[in-house]
């Protein structure tokens, strides 16, 4: 029994140590290390989202056309912002202090009708430069409940293709419901490049879980950042514009309005695309949108307006080409054809389509010369040949739509590319009645005229189609992701147009001759040492001045550059269309321009008011 | 005459029973705090923790009283009726059981009443050591008269018949516990090894599992041969300096061959019949490696809130880091951590010290008994209560590895709360109905 009493201390003893060594190292724990004491006024958890930053924008020749610039965001925790000094703050972020009480109180009436959670970050100020951040990042600490959060803004080397590379903004409710990837404040590609290639561009969001203090310091992360993911910056997207070909078209159209689309033939790859009046895209950026962009939005001459693809206006004599390859393949128009002109087409002893004088003209010469009164009689033959109009003119309108007329090209990423017009048969039905029309009736179409609308691109896609003598790739401004070629990777498809080959002889020599022979409408776009073969077109304007315009590809043989452009106000074809393209194409080409003269004409040229 | 009930209260050890209202409402207060939320700020809310241990608190004090009111003699009788009753129901909860946490070990009585056997089997096991090791036959060591049963360091390797009963009888739960999933409440039968050596059991046993866990902790680290040479100088300086001690050559070869066999085997067992998971905690406990997303991520966070807590803590409810729920499982396995950071250096080794005088104070008040059986049963109880205490605030601070157990009276838990109470009401009862016969 003495003996049991005893052991009991051997109990104690080890019972002791225990308890001893807790204490020791409660001590150690609590009291000598320091590595835990960062931890003692946590106040909360803040989920900080990483923006990555987007895909850098290259022209094909990697030269950079988009990038990105940082700028913050100001954001308030309305349960943790305490009183603070908002005269100050607002000076910090030039703000007039009533917009700020009236934010701030509207926070506050939301949370009250529990449309806002009181823990989530409120937007104060947005795009926050790098000025505004040197000097507020000290002030922060007075600013309990406030935090700056760092995104990445577009930036503009060069103040180009404003229209083609589009602009990012936030998303907006429909799409933060409809993509749960987005969430209020986010930004998203709403127009051009920026759109199309959104999923491409945008990167990975990141999330970073950090605790902070009272005195709004971060304090080491949540978890070790086990819960924290890594940013992933967009991937790359090379596109297929040619940057100095791009600055040069917006140097031309300078003081005009109208459209230039460049196109590799082979390839549909879109070389430039130009629309007139533009703007300088780093104006839709950061706090510089909500300055420019009412300006933009009711400027009355539409600098927002992509004039390369919209709705358009008549594709004019231009159509004349396309009209040319169909009357062969029907069989109903050979390279001698001739149809009387005596300066127009008579459709009735009253009507009658006007042509400038010339002499009767064969199928190459009525090119060269533009026609009108050939082609009305081309465009009546091909109707008349099937047993009704209606027929007919749908056999016609099928070869407009092959052509890549009143389409708007399906599977390319130029977005919201305007479809213009090819009337179809039924619109005419109801118009005249059931078969109360004929070809004859709608004979202005036959000149590219009438209800016809046609926008730059499909007038360079045309001339696509003749350069490549009977197909066309979907034209299309994707060249590279990262490194993946896009075009290898099935992204574009051929068309046919169903022409034969050996039709496009003659009208390639028709538009060899309109630009380089005596009597072509477009001798003043003539190059010495370049072969250009082109078409001149005037759409007619009832509100004004007629447009000007101009496809044309080059050099003849094996073509490397086609374009299509549309000059408003311009006139005929041939005054200002005709030498845009050709010194376009001299850029393009040989990387250098030898007519300073016609530069010159056309640099100083201001179509902006005339009407 | 004076009065049953007057009799009761008048005989209870004071001490115990403050010391177990000073847990339970600490422990309560504590679980509000890791609990705490805006939408649940009461300490009544019963939708929420705080507000069910106001219950199960309430349940095991009007529990604790009834259990006073019977006569000790009764749990004597029933100890193999009780003892088989668990055995029965945790073979049930294999089978029919649920899981509850990685363990199944639960029987769900609705989705808020959750009973678990096990937390009773330490109870059953307890008392059916204290009717069996209060034979007066009864020895771990074979051929020693009972006179010579409290001999320290009895020189003898065997163990006596009846001694593998005892262990068997501890050994049986532990394996149905074991089969359940619940390392950690498996681990806790090893108590009663601890409570053996003060009724016999050769201290040797305490120093070659010692030996046993430094062995195979080293085979893991370093170098088989390291090991085995060490072991062979130690032996040698074992057999010469304490040979009349350890009872001869054969004995010392005998605990040379088994030292160098199980020196031989950590490694393949550790790689080949551990678990992944064990190997991390292993690992982690070491300090080898850091398992930023199992259990070492636990102890680290909890490490990080106690550390943060200062000297004199944050304060109650004030404890950012708890509010945050930053520490899984903060109001049941790694309670000490929101104790450690509310209450700081101050709290938290007042806790320790309060814990130390309750397990002390049963270590007393058990050898104070006469009764063999209800100092059987306190030691056992104590030890439990030890393990549990060592294993928790050990796991909290990164001193032990985390098996996941509660820390008795002051972690959230229903079944734990009223397992635990009823061990110390009963051993209550057995103390005071003890001190009545000696007035």
């Amino acid at each position: 029994m003495e003996k049991g009493l005893g052991i009991r201390y051997v109990y104690f003893l080890i019972f002791g140590i225990v308890a001893f060594s807790f204490i020791v190292k409660l001590f150690l724990l609590q009291v000598t290390e320091n590595a835990y004491k960062q931890y003692a006024d946590i106040y909360a958890i803040r989920r900080v989202v990483k923006y990555p930053a987007r895909g850098n924008i290259l022209d094909r020749k990697g030269n950079l056309l988009v990038s990105n610039e940082y700028a913050y965001d100001l954001l308030m925790i309305p349960s943790e912002a305490k009183p603070i000094d908002t005269l100050e703050l607002c000076a910090l972020i030039d703000m007039d202090i009533k917009e700020f009480e009236k934010l701030t109180s509207q926070v506050w009436i939301k949370i009250k009708e529990k449309k806002l959670s009181k823990s989530l970050p409120v937007p104060i100020a947005k795009d926050l430069g790098k000025d505004y951040f040197s000097s507020l990042q000290e002030k922060m600490y007075k600013y309990p409940g406030y935090f700056l959060e760092k995104k990445a803004l577009r930036k503009y080397p060069q103040p180009i293709a404003a229209h083609i590379l589009g602009y990012v903004g936030e998303a907006d409710t429909s799409v933060i419901r409809k993509n749960p990837y987005y969430k209020s404040g986010d930004y998203i590609g709403l127009s051009g490049i920026e759109k199309s290639y959104e999923e491409v561009l945008r990167g990975i969001k990141g999330v970073k879980k950090v605790f902070v203090d009272v005195h709004n310091n971060e304090k080491g992360r949540f978890m070790d950042g086990l819960y924290d993911t890594a940013s992933v910056q967009g991937a790359n997207l090379t596109t297929t514009l040619d940057m100095k070909l791009q600055v040069y078209g917006e140097l031309l159209m300078h003081n005009k309005k109208g459209a230039i689309v460049a196109i590799e033939p082979q390839t549909g790859e879109l070389l430039a695309m130009v629309s007139a009046p533009s703007y300088d895209p780093n104006q839709m950026v950061g706090r510089n949108k909500r300055k420019y962009y009412p300006e933009l939005l009711f400027d009355k001459n539409k600098p927002l307006y992509n004039r390369a693809i919209m709705d358009g206006y008549p594709p004019g004599s231009t159509f004349k080409v396309m009209e040319a390859l169909v009357g062969q393949q029907e069989k109903v128009l050979f390279p001698n054809t001739i149809h009387p002109c005596g300066g127009g087409f008579r459709i009735s002893a009253a009507h009658r389509v006007g042509c400038h004088s010339h002499p009767n003209a064969d199928l190459r010469y009525s090119i060269q010369t533009s026609c009108n009164a050939y082609y009305c009689a081309v465009f009546n033959d091909i109707v008349k040949k099937y047993k009704t109009a209606k027929e007919g003119y749908d056999v016609w309108r099928n070869y407009c739509l092959k052509f890549g007329f009143g389409q708007n090209f399906e599977g390319s990423d130029i977005p919201n590319i305007k479809k213009g017009n090819v009337p179809s048969s039924d619109f005419y039905d109801k118009q005249y009645g059931k078969g109360g029309w004929r070809g004859l009736t709608v004979i202005s179409l036959g000149i590219g005229q009438g209800e016809l609308q046609a926008n730059a691109l499909q007038i360079a896609n045309l001339a696509c189609i003749v350069a490549n003598r009977g197909y066309y790739i979907t034209p299309h401004v994707g060249k590279k992701v990262n490194d993946v070629d896009l075009l290898a990777d099935g992204q574009f498809v051929r068309y046919e147009t169903g022409i034969d080959d050996p039709f496009f002889d003659v009208v390639i020599e028709g538009m060899y001759g309109a630009v380089n022979l005596p009597g072509g409408t477009a001798l003043i776009g003539k190059m010495n040492n370049i072969v250009i073969c082109g078409k001149t077109g005037t759409a007619q304007n009832p509100h004004g001045k007629d447009h000007s315009v101009f496809m044309a590809y080059a050099p003849r043989e094996n073509p490397k550059i086609a374009i299509g452009l549309l000059v408003e106000n311009a006139g005929f074809g041939a005054t200002w269309a005709a030498p845009i393209a050709s010194l376009m194409i001299e850029l393009y080409l040989t990387d250098t321009i030898t007519r300073p003269a016609l530069e010159q004409h056309i640099l100083q040229g201001n179509l902006m008011d005339s009407k | 005459m004076i009065g049953r009930k007057q009799q009761i209260i008048g005989n209870i050890d004071w001490w115990l029973f403050l010391a177990y209202l000073f847990l339970i409402f600490f422990g309560w207060i504590n679980i509000y705090s890791a609990s705490y939320s805006e939408e649940h700020a009461s300490i009544f809310d019963m939708s929420v923790e705080q507000g069910k241990q106001f219950i199960w608190i309430c349940i095991c004090l009007g529990m604790g009283v009834f259990l006073l009111l019977f006569d000790a003699k009764l749990y004597h009788v029933m100890s193999f009726i009780i003892y088989g009753a668990v055995l029965l129901s945790l073979i049930l909860v294999l089978l029919f059981g649920q899981t509850v946490a990685g363990n199944k070990s639960w029987f769900v009585i609705t989705s808020s009443i959750k009973l678990q056997p096990s937390e009773f089997a330490k109870f059953a096991t307890a008392l059916i050591l204290g009717r069996i090791m209060s034979d007066p036959k009864f020895s771990f060591s074979p051929g020693l008269s009972r006179a010579n049963r409290f001999q320290i360091g009895g020189l003898s390797f065997n163990i006596s018949k009846n001694g593998m009963w005892a262990i068997l009888f501890v050994i049986i739960p532990a394996a149905l516990i074991l089969l359940e999933d619940d390392t950690g409440t498996t681990l806790v039968f090893l108590s009663f090894f601890l409570a053996f050596f003060r009724f016999g059991l050769n201290w040797l046993f305490l120093i070659i599992g010692l030996l046993s866990v430094i062995i195979f902790f080293s085979a893991i680290l370093i170098p088989i041969y390291y090991v085995l040479i060490s072991l062979a100088i130690l032996g040698v300086i074992a057999f010469l300096f304490t040979k009349h001690l350890i009872g001869g050559w054969k004995i010392w070869l005998l605990m040379m061959v088994f030292f160098t066999g199980f020196a031989l085997s950590v490694k393949p067992i550790y790689d080949n019949v551990l678990k992944e998971h064990h190997r991390t905690r292993i690992m982690v406990l070491l300090g080898k490696e850091k398992d930023m997303k199992g259990s070492g991520w636990n102890v680290n966070n909890s490490k990080m809130a106690i550390g943060s807590g200062g000297i004199a803590g944050k304060g109650f409810l004030n404890g950012s880091l708890t509010k945050l729920k930053y520490v899984p499982k903060q109001h049941t396995d790694f309670i000490f951590s929101t104790v450690g950071e509310e209450w700081g250096f101050i709290g938290s080794t007042g806790l320790v010290l309060v814990y130390l005088a309750f397990i002390m104070r049963m270590i007393w008040v058990a050898e104070r008994q006469r009764s063999m059986f209800s100092k059987v049963y306190g030691y056992c109880v104590a030890c439990i209560f030890f393990f549990h205490f060592f294993m928790n605030i050990g796991t909290a601070i990164g001193l032990a590895p985390a098996v996941g157990i509660p820390l008795p009276l002051v972690s959230y838990g229903g079944s734990s709360l009223m397992g635990f109470t009823l061990m110390l009401f009963v051993f209550l009862k057995f103390d005071s109905q003890d001190m009545h016969i000696l007035r």
